[in-house]
């Protein structure tokens, strides 16, 4: 198994990264685990694609929910493309709130391996007006 | 790897830097924020250097050289969650101004002289 390569073929699996601790800078690197027998390197890509989103799902979900609370009246989106993003539409715009939305947004990327940093996009709903190419599905 | 010391002078010079643009005012918003979330930046790991015992222990490599690292310690170490709340908001604000081209206004860049103050003070308040 080479660590040449962010991806290397060994026995099916699903995804895991791992970390050197040797105290020195280092990269981290994923690897996927490939069944050579029963998908090609772009599937297997393709499957830890899948994997991201379905956990960002479940953290732009438990946001969502989260949030309800500081801000009812706010539109949540999710959207996977051009990156994994949340966009918070609310009409309040003041600094505290912003910062309180983000707050939340930091509890909900907690328990995940390599907390996704960035995910949170705060506008005004004119703002979001003339950006909806980034707003993607709905989820209150 | 640089001292605490050499990230709190790059972040004087950074502040330095942004007035001299024009501030909030600057004929290059884009820009100014981008400097600023650098100075926020090299704050955050001044605290990391003095810090690197708490780095190590949550579980994170020595030294930090990534944002997404960075803010990983920020918030796998919950004293710090306030520290990741502010670099969350400001490195994504750093994005909508480099990458989608979004123009702050002057509003918009003393909310970020406010966000850069607020990571100071928490900072000196963990002491």
């Amino acid at each position: 198994m080479s660590l040449l390569y962010p991806e290397a073929s060994t026995a099916s699996g699903r995804e895991i990264t791992l970390r050197s601790y040797l105290g020195q800078a280092d990269t981290s690197v994923r690897l996927v685990f490939v069944s050579p027998s029963l998908e090609t390197l772009s599937e297997a890509r393709s499957r830890v694609r899948r994997f991201d989103i379905a956990e960002w799902r479940n953290v732009v979900e438990q946001f969502a929910e989260n949030s309800r609370e500081l801000d009812a009246d706010a539109e949540v989106w999710a959207s996977t493309e051009p990156e994994l993003l949340v966009t918070v539409v609310t009409a309040r715009d003041d600094l505290d709130h912003e910062l309180a939305l983000h707050a939340i947004f930091v509890d909900s990327v907690r328990n995940l391996d390599e907390p996704a940093m960035g995910g949170l996009v705060v506008r005004t709903p004119d703002d979001a007006r003339t950006r909806q190419l980034y707003l993607g599905q709905r989820l209150r | 790897v640089p001292t605490a010391e050499q990230h709190r002078a790059q972040v004087a010079a950074n502040r330095e830097l942004y007035d001299e643009i024009g501030g909030r005012r600057s004929a290059h918003p884009d820009w100014a924020l981008t400097i600023l979330f650098y100075a926020a930046v090299h704050e955050i790991a001044a605290l990391l250097v003095e810090k690197r015992g708490t780095v190590i222990g949550s579980g994170y490599a020595w030294p930090v050289t990534t944002h997404g690292d960075r803010y990983g310690v920020l918030v796998k170490h919950t004293p710090w969650n306030r520290l990741a709340t502010y670099y969350d908001n400001f490195y994504r604000w750093s994005r909508r101004t480099r990458y989608d081209c979004e123009m702050p206004d002057e509003d918009r860049l003393r909310k970020m002289e406010d966000v850069l103050e607020r990571i100071r003070e928490e900072i000196a308040a963990l002491g």
